[in-house]
């Protein structure tokens, strides 16, 4: 069976968040990709992108956040959607991330951490790697139907 | 501008569209500004009319359900749509928060 494959680049910025998720979600409906399923992999990829830019690039300039950029490559084989994405921002690996706690949310000692719970949650797998000073983030989903 | 009602000293905020990292922080200024001008109110947030929810916007939920904590004043969630359950159910936070099926319930 063929590999379906589409491949985008992005501005590192938060506007840009809704934009890969209205790319993402046009073209995995194409595939035939379903409701819940899709939701998951919009959520996930969301995620993982506004990690990228609100960690990876937090400590960059302007100059570097306008001239890089965050590549987006999506693959289905299958039942398998995988969702890569790549940036040369600070490595920021999401197993370094404790889990959320909500205590400490309430306490206001900590805000967040629900983000890449979410995306370990709703995908089947999610590896990261830092290549040749990029980072590398890849997420599976096996699609339930 | 959000949505308001008030009735019995609780006002009811609705929310609508997208709750997520671009939109997040206007709509948490818009809500504490809302708290801010009923100093003894409770809070109820009509979900029904939001389409996307991510993890900012349940930093957002999280972040005003602190803020009343500290002033005893209480927030209710209402008419959570299954895509916003599931990520309230996927972080285990549906215990945390009190959740009613509809605004009368909320309300009563």
């Amino acid at each position: 069976m063929a590999i379906q494959m589409i491949r985008e680049t992005f501005g590192v910025d938060i506007q840009e968040i809704p934009r890969i998720k209205v790319f993402l979600e046009k073209n995995l409906v194409q595939w035939g990709v379903r409701e819940n399923d899709l939701y998951d992999i919009l959520l996930a990829c969301d995620e993982a992108a506004t990690n990228i830019v609100m960690h990876a690039y937090r400590h960059a300039d302007e100059a570097k956040k306008n001239s890089d950029s965050i590549m987006l490559t999506v693959k289905k084989k299958r039942n398998v959607v995988e969702v890569i994405l790549k940036d040369e921002g600070e490595s920021f690996d999401p197993d370094s991330t404790p889990a959320p706690d909500m205590k400490l949310n309430l306490a206001g000692l900590r805000k967040g951490g629900f983000g890449v719970y979410l995306m370990k949650s709703l995908m089947n797998r999610i590896r990261y790697r830092c290549q040749d000073g990029r980072n590398i983030t890849v997420m599976l989903k096996v699609l339930s139907s | 501008m959000l949505k308001t009602k008030e009735k019995n000293n609780q006002i009811v905020i609705y929310l609508r569209g997208r709750l997520d990292v671009h939109l997040s922080g206007e709509i948490e200024k818009e809500i504490n500004s809302i708290i801010e001008k009923n100093p003894s109110a409770d809070i109820i947030i009509n979900l029904s009319e939001i389409e996307y929810m991510s993890s900012s916007g349940l930093r957002v939920l999280v972040a005003v359900m602190r803020t009343l904590k500290t002033n005893g004043r209480s927030l209710k969630l209402c008419n959570l749509n299954s895509a916003v359950r599931k990520i309230f159910e996927v972080v285990e936070l549906m215990d945390m928060f009190d959740i009613y099926e509809t605004e009368e319930a909320a309300l009563a």
